[in-house]
């Protein structure tokens, strides 16, 4: 049996990821390919994580060691398990999201990197989707009418921004295949399809 | 260099570490000094709340390794909101339970590692390094009594069990003799009112070349 692999989806937020999941998992159905969608974080710590900023002042170590029992419990009952079976995997955001948003200075991102490189398997494919700010916060905003789910603490344009050029640093040494979320949903699926397989 | 003391209380159950702990503050206390109690698990609204989580029913199949991560993450707001703080303020801090705890429960009784819960750690306890640690000492046994003195239990402990508490027990020892500049080891079979003379004479001590050497 061949062994399955991960797939992963990064970005600011409202760059249309989890459109693209849905759609990849569509077409990996008609290959005959099972696979998993999963996130990072999960949406029970989301929750309870943009819980505890409003109320609690999280600190934000105290929201990386969260993030990494959160994401090993992942790796643990679900992304490898799976990855043995034979089956893909796509993860909405991984230990990137972590660097970009909790790693507020070099220092703290390279411990971060450290950290979740103790467990985080390697993807076999990662996709970067960038956005003008102004379009992201459209999408994050429609989406949030639409499904009520929670408005990040990140979500305004000046974070946006600057969140976009953290990504773009922590990126610069590793292999990733770059999306302009702009594009078209139908354009963007193909471009993914076309590097996959 | 933070202003404030820290001190921190170690060992097993029932060797008496929270009685000791108010014994010491109401004496500080005493001779005016300002001083914050805390403890761990726990010492704020969010580590309680992640203490629900590795408590909870639901959880009896927590990985180890996950509740390590859960554990610092408590420790770091535990560290951040009151013990950082206090510290900075010139306050003296006293723990019922800090990162040692964790190296002694998890890194050798749960078997993770010294070292890996000890790295994992360092963020999060941010160099609050406590100024002395008391590991209060007590045989398995005896602490098991204490612990269960009101619940009249005839638990015994089966051999899984023994084995988990002799590795921390032995963990313990190893920290006592790796950390020797802030380790104190009392022996904590006699009873209260001796265990915190000793107690007192040792702080009584440190506090004093502390705050006045400043």
């Amino acid at each position: 049996m061949n062994k399955g692999k991960l797939i992963v989806f990064e970005g600011v937020s409202g760059t249309g990821k989890e459109t693209q999941a849905k759609l990849l998992q569509e077409y990996l159905q008609s290959k005959h390919i099972t696979s998993v969608i999963v996130y990072h974080p999960t949406p029970e710590l989301k929750e309870i994580l943009s819980m505890w900023r409003k109320d609690r002042h999280i600190d934000a170590i105290t929201e990386v060691y969260l993030l990494l029992a959160d994401r090993y419990d992942r790796v643990r009952k679900i992304i490898n398990p799976a990855i043995a079976k034979g089956q893909w995997v796509i993860s909405l955001r991984n230990a990137l999201s972590a660097q970009v948003y909790q790693g507020t200075t070099l220092k703290m991102r390279r411990w971060i990197r450290k950290e979740f490189s103790l467990f985080e398997p390697v993807p076999d494919k990662l996709f970067y989707f960038s956005i003008t700010p102004e379009n992201a916060l459209k999408r994050i905003m429609k989406r949030h009418e639409e499904t009520g789910e929670a408005i990040g603490k990140f979500e305004n344009p000046k974070d946006l921004e600057k969140k976009q050029l953290t990504y773009k640093n922590v990126l610069r040494d590793i292999f990733h295949v770059s999306i302009d979320a702009a594009l078209a949903i139908p354009t963007i699926h193909e471009k993914i399809i076309s590097s996959l397989f | 260099m933070r202003k404030g003391f820290f001190i921190t209380f170690e060992g097993g159950e029932g060797a008496g570490k929270s009685i000791q702990v108010q014994i010491l503050a109401s004496r500080l206390r005493e001779d005016n000094f300002k001083v914050i109690v805390t403890r761990e698990p726990g010492g704020t609204r969010i580590g309680e709340q992640i203490r629900t989580i590795t408590h909870s029913q639901e959880n009896v199949d927590l990985d180890a390794k996950t509740e390590a991560y859960l554990m610092a993450a408590a420790r770091a707001q535990h560290v951040s909101e009151v013990i950082a703080p206090a510290l900075d303020a010139g306050r003296i801090v006293i723990s019922d339970r800090f990162v040692d705890s964790s190296i002694a429960y998890q890194g050798y009784g749960r078997k993770l590692g010294a070292k890996f819960i000890a790295k994992l750690n360092e963020v999060a306890v941010n160099g609050a390094v406590p100024d002395i640690t008391f590991l209060l000492d007590v045989p398995l046994e005896m602490g098991m009594k204490r612990r269960h003195a009101s619940e009249k239990t005839n638990d015994r402990l089966d051999m899984q069990q023994q084995d988990f508490y002799d590795r921390v027990y032995k963990g313990y020892e190893t920290l006592a003799k790796t950390n020797g500049g802030r380790y104190f080891i009392i022996d904590a079979k006699k009873s209260i009112e001796k265990v915190a003379t000793e107690v007192w004479k040792i702080v009584g001590k440190k506090i004093k070349k502390h705050f006045t050497n400043e």
